[in-house]
């Protein structure tokens, strides 16, 4: 594949001493999933009782964007994370480091589904939904 | 423990005192003391793991905790993907022995063909 040498922007990049991370932040507010509660504070606790293949299956219902959670991670946030990823800029960027790259999306303000992807801009394994840390009491 | 390989006897004082064996032994003990006080998954933790193997998971847990409490009522539900990301961003530059910045400007290459991933 020919590099583009077209200009992006990578949401995110951390780096320290060892590693340099690559953030992808997509974001779906809860108005545009298809959930069936009275109120955003309604859906919201719907979405918070869901599972990772519940929350896969939700349907966006965007103007701007059709389909389900799961079509919209494998496709557009895949392709957007892996043009990044494999571009130039963060190839050279990265290279004397441990590098690691994530497509992190925020549901609803209720869930974050995180996904990495290696290198080469394949994903390294399955989304999985993030838990709550439980903090000091 | 001894049996396990958690501790063994002092090389000098065998009858009186155990010892931890080595790093990996000495690191079980330290996250389970943290783990059993409830501060194992504190934020600055999260951070320093971040710092330490580049994963993101602990510190995006501590921003689910952060957005759960603070995104309740119709209004906090209407924020972008750049009000998210800043506000983790933030949380991050507490630290630091990270670099974070937003918005870095990369090349891509073309999108790959459909059906991918």
């Amino acid at each position: 594949m020919q590099d583009s040498g077209q200009l992006g922007l990578v949401d995110l990049l951390i780096e320290s001493d060892e590693y340099y991370t690559v953030v992808e932040f997509k974001n779906i507010p809860i108005e545009f999933l298809d959930l069936n509660g009275n109120s955003r504070t309604d859906n919201a606790e719907q979405l918070v009782a869901m599972t990772l293949p519940q929350i896969l299956k939700l349907a966006i219902k965007s103007k701007f964007r059709a389909g389900t959670i799961k079509k919209w991670l494998e496709k557009d946030i895949y392709q957007q994370l892996r043009s990044h990823v494999t571009g130039a800029t963060v190839r050279s960027g990265g290279a004397d480091k441990i590098f690691r790259a994530y497509a992190v999306v925020i549901i609803g303000s209720r869930h974050i589904l995180i996904r990495e992807m290696n290198r080469s801009g394949e994903w390294t394994g399955e989304g999985q939904l993030i838990n709550e840390i439980r903090g000091r009491r | 423990m001894i049996y396990a390989g958690g501790l063994t006897f002092d090389s000098e004082q065998p009858s009186r005192f155990l010892k931890i064996p080595n790093h990996v032994a000495a690191r079980r003990f330290g996250k389970t003391v943290l783990d059993r006080l409830d501060i194992y998954d504190s934020m600055s933790t999260a951070l320093r793991t971040l710092s330490a193997t580049g994963a993101l998971d602990r510190v995006l847990s501590g921003y689910l905790r952060l957005m759960r409490q603070h995104d309740v009522g119709d209004h906090a539900f209407e924020k972008s993907e750049a009000d998210h990301r800043d506000r983790l961003w933030t949380v991050m530059f507490d630290n630091p022995a990270l670099a974070a910045s937003a918005e870095f400007k990369v090349t891509y290459r073309p999108p790959a063909p459909a059906g991918r991933g």
